[in-house]
């Protein structure tokens, strides 16, 4: 059953929308993430216009990190702190992602950039995530007593703040940066920027995995709607159609990657991550091998 | 009951015709066509009489608008986009149906003049290009319109009966670009075009569709805080019916 999307112009599969909504509703549920990373490059593929692909999956992420948000909420794992902290630097990078977004489509190189950060950026989280839990893994086999976190360079910058909730004595500066620039990757990579601040946390400012998911959610939700708002503003490319579609599939799809997050442990949940990164990471890069079945890419100006 | 109403239009056309001193006198069935959310593509039927024997070629052409084109390159092992061009003048849609097939009519010609034909239809734009380089582009473009079913490389098929009146089906995918699309109806006999007939389908999207990509673009603020708006009480009313399930 076909259905014709206003703003994208091109009649899409219902049912083939209805599902990539369901696969990332899993992994928002399962992850804290919203599941932007997988679906946008897909959307992408299956011919939605990329700029188009971008703005909706930021009103999709809207919905589906909502959900997830206050599902965590009950559960009280909340560091309102450090949320707040990286909800201005994710709020400010996001608006700047956009007017940077409108920038490169004029200019007629979007869809390399898109393609490109997908590519290293899903290489190098889902790399790292992998290795660390594996080595999680090796760690807690051989029964060794774990630090909280590893000290680096970064917890002897200056200002520093007490996080209560995370455990943490660091200074504001790294939190604040990083969310600065997972939100305009959000705006320019349309996600919710989970993928990358989840990692970034958990390894960089070393808080544990259960405070992270949900100070991402909150993050990912007031990111997404700074950059859907902005995206229909500066650039006209959000489609309401394609967007509810995507939340309607993911309804199902949050509830079960909820229920499989309660019974597989922290490390085993990273690993699993980290092989869904590579594995879109690969089929991002073979895209850019094999031969097109066009060698010409013609976009239709209003 | 659709048959009856289309013989008594061919009907009215014919007196027309006997009346007056045109060659030819065509009709389209329907001569809009509404993009709505369902939109899956349409099929209008074209009709009419002809004075003269000879043979004749339809074509629709879709609004022209200006499109950039990229074209990819392999380097160093990667398809990468190498180069940018704009063209303008370029059909958004294009189909042609025939009652020979173009190259057995021997007007080739009339047909690039007229730009009948996916070959013949003609373009601005990449000037500073050489000719056979421009060429390459220019089937590039065509070859894309054709994948994305935006042109169709292969001929409809016009039937004449009793000599004088022909009919076809028009053939619109779902991939239509709003505006006037032009219907050129050409009366070919030994080579030359002797007739020739312009008729007009407006092409406009209506229904949701049509309130949804107003909104957009003349509204795009609040657009834009609606859709938030949707999106989060789709999220709420989702966690709140779990919890109640859960519960």
């Amino acid at each position: 059953m076909e259905i014709y999307l206003p703003i994208a112009e091109i009649s899409q599969n219902i049912f083939f929308l209805l599902s990539i909504g369901f696969v990332a509703g899993i992994l928002s549920g399962m992850f804290g993430v919203g599941g932007g990373f997988l679906t946008t490059p897909i959307l992408i593929l299956s011919g939605v216009p990329p700029a188009v692909a971008v703005g909706s999956e930021a009103n999709h992420i809207v919905g589906s990190s909502l959900t997830g948000f206050l599902n965590y909420f009950r559960r009280k794992n909340v560091d309102l702190l450090m949320g707040g902290i990286l909800l201005a630097g994710g709020v400010l990078g996001s608006a700047s992602g956009v007017y940077l977004f409108r920038f490169l489509s004029l200019r007629g190189r979007i869809e390399e950039v898109i393609s490109y950060t997908y590519i290293l950026f899903l290489t190098a989280v889902g790399l790292y995530m992998l290795f660390e839990s594996l080595k999680t893994r090796k760690k807690k086999k051989l029964g060794n007593l774990m630090k909280l976190h590893d000290h680096s360079w970064i917890h002897g910058l200056p200002l520093r703040i007490k996080f209560r909730r995370s455990k943490l004595y660091i200074s504001v500066l790294p939190p604040i940066l990083i969310s600065y620039f997972v939100g305009i990757l959000a705006s320019i990579m349309g996600v919710g920027g989970g993928f990358i601040l989840v990692p970034a946390m958990i390894y960089l400012l070393g808080m544990s995995t259960q405070v992270v998911i949900w100070t991402s959610l909150m993050q990912v939700l007031f990111v997404s709607i700074t950059s859907t708002i902005m995206h229909a503003y500066v650039n006209q490319t959000v489609d309401i159609i394609l967007s509810s579609l995507l939340l309607f599939g993911g309804v199902f799809g949050v509830q079960m990657g909820a229920l499989i997050v309660q019974k597989i442990s922290g490390e085993v949940l990273r690993m699993l991550l980290g092989i869904i990164i590579i594995c879109l990471c690969l089929f991002l890069i073979s895209e850019l091998i094999i031969d097109p079945n066009s060698f010409f890419i013609v976009d239709i100006l209003k | 009951m659709k048959i009856i109403i289309l013989s008594i239009h061919i009907f009215f056309l014919f007196n027309i015709f006997l009346n007056s001193k045109e060659i030819i006198i065509a009709d389209i069935s329907d001569n809009k066509i509404d993009i709505d959310v369902g939109f899956k593509g349409a099929k209008l039927l074209f009709f009419g009489v002809i004075d003269n024997q000879g043979d004749i070629v339809v074509s629709v052409t879709g609004p022209r608008k200006a499109v950039k084109v990229r074209k990819k390159e392999k380097k160093m092992g990667l398809w990468i986009n190498s180069d940018l061009k704009v063209f303008y003048d370029v059909p958004t849609y294009y189909y042609v149906a025939s009652t020979k097939p173009l190259n057995e009519l021997n007007a080739d010609q009339a047909l690039l003049v007229n730009q009948v034909g996916i070959k013949n239809i003609r373009f601005e734009g990449a000037e500073e290009k050489e000719e056979k380089e421009r060429d390459f582009w220019k089937s590039g473009i065509i070859n894309t319109m054709i994948k994305s079913k935006r042109y169709f490389s292969e001929e409809g098929y016009i039937n004449i009966s009793d000599k004088r009146l022909f009919k076809t089906e028009l053939n619109f995918s779902a991939e239509l670009t709003d505006g006037e699309y032009l219907v050129n109806t050409l009366l070919i006999k030994n080579g030359n075009v002797i007739a020739a007939r312009r008729s007009f389908i407006n092409v406009s999207k209506s229904g949701y569709g049509e309130k949804i990509y107003k909104m957009a673009m003349e509204n795009s603020f609040l657009y834009g805080l609606m859709s938030v708006l949707f999106a989060m009480i789709f999220g709420f009313t989702v966690h709140e019916t779990i919890r109640r399930v859960n519960a």
